[in-house]
């Protein structure tokens, strides 16, 4: 009889074991879709407005020179808001722009909070020329700009020394 | 003919089967159900070989691919390098990480990696079944 029961509670255990790793494996994937809901939403936003203000920022036609504007992108389009990365083409008093991923264009805007630096040191926007590569971090504005919060300026050494991984040797 | 045809098959003793008959019938049975088992273990197993040896790389050099492209790697970069700041604009910092994330790379590699895993696991348990069976089949 005891033993039974013994059997019973250990099936109970069971049950209740899987029954908190299912939870647990539930409330996990909705997080990471919350996440990603939450990430694409920010990113669609900012394509809509980067989209919406291209012909006041650039002069061209809305959505830039290629594709219709109004077509939805595919989510692998859409621009990151937070952060890019990429090469000074144009620099005016307050802001600059960079060509980034795929060649899109980005009004960077450096307010007064905007730090900037290169190697170890702190240096000044007018020290910033026409060429430099660029990590950005900052947050986007309602008409499609990035506002820097930092400006990394790498050189080419340090551009090389990021790592990365290597490809299998037949991608190569 | 005969007309006590009936008490001839009468007295006729029922031949009887040797002993160990229905044990060996029952084993042989068996034994071509495990072969059978064991042939679709080995053709499944060398199908997710195969597979996983094809997916594994192309899926990372697909995720290299998206690494490369979406920048990811500046911003761990400036993160490391500036960890000062990256303390004081941590939320600006994960969101531009969160946002370049290369999810499609990483979904693919993942599964490839784990379909790997798996295939491996499969051999180290099944080994000697899988073996005995390859060794018996070309011997």
């Amino acid at each position: 009889m005891s033993e039974e029961k013994q059997n019973n509670k250990k099936i109970n255990r069971d049950v209740l074991k899987w029954i908190i790793i299912g939870l647990v494996g539930f409330v996990i994937v909705i997080l990471i879709f919350g996440t990603g809901m939450f990430v694409g939403g920010m990113k669609a936003r900012f394509s809509y407005r980067w989209a919406e203000s291209y012909h006041k920022n650039f002069a061209g036609p809305r959505g830039g020179f290629f594709g219709d504007w109004r077509a939805l992108p595919s989510p692998g389009d859409f621009i990151e808001s937070h952060g890019t990365f990429g090469e000074i083409i144009k620099i005016n008093d307050s802001d600059f722009v960079i060509k980034g991923q795929s060649d899109v264009e980005k009004i960077i805007l450096i307010t007064e909070g905007t730090i900037i630096q290169k190697g170890r040191d702190t240096i000044k926007k007018e020290e910033l020329k026409v060429g430099d590569r660029v990590v950005i971090i900052g947050s986007p504005n309602e008409e499609g700009q990035i506002e820097a919060k930092l400006i990394r300026v790498f050189d080419e050494k340090e551009i090389t020394m990021v790592p990365m991984p290597s490809r299998p040797f037949f991608f190569r | 003919m005969r007309k006590d045809y009936e008490k001839l098959f009468s007295h006729l003793e029922p031949p009887e089967p040797p002993a160990g008959l229905f044990d060996r019938i029952i084993l042989a049975i068996k034994r071509e159900q495990e072969l059978q088992q064991t042939k679709r273990l080995l053709f499944g197993f060398l199908f997710l070989l195969v597979a996983s040896f094809i997916a594994t790389p192309f899926s990372w050099s697909i995720l290299i691919n998206q690494i490369e492209s979406s920048g990811i790697s500046y911003f761990i970069s400036t993160a490391l390098s500036d960890f000062g700041i990256f303390i004081v604009l941590w939320q600006d910092f994960s969101l531009a990480i969160l946002e370049s994330l290369p999810i499609t790379g990483m979904i693919a590699f993942a599964i490839s990696l784990g379909m790997s895993i798996f295939t491996f696991r499969l051999f180290l348990y099944r080994k000697r079944l899988l073996l005995g069976y390859l060794m018996q089949s070309f011997a």
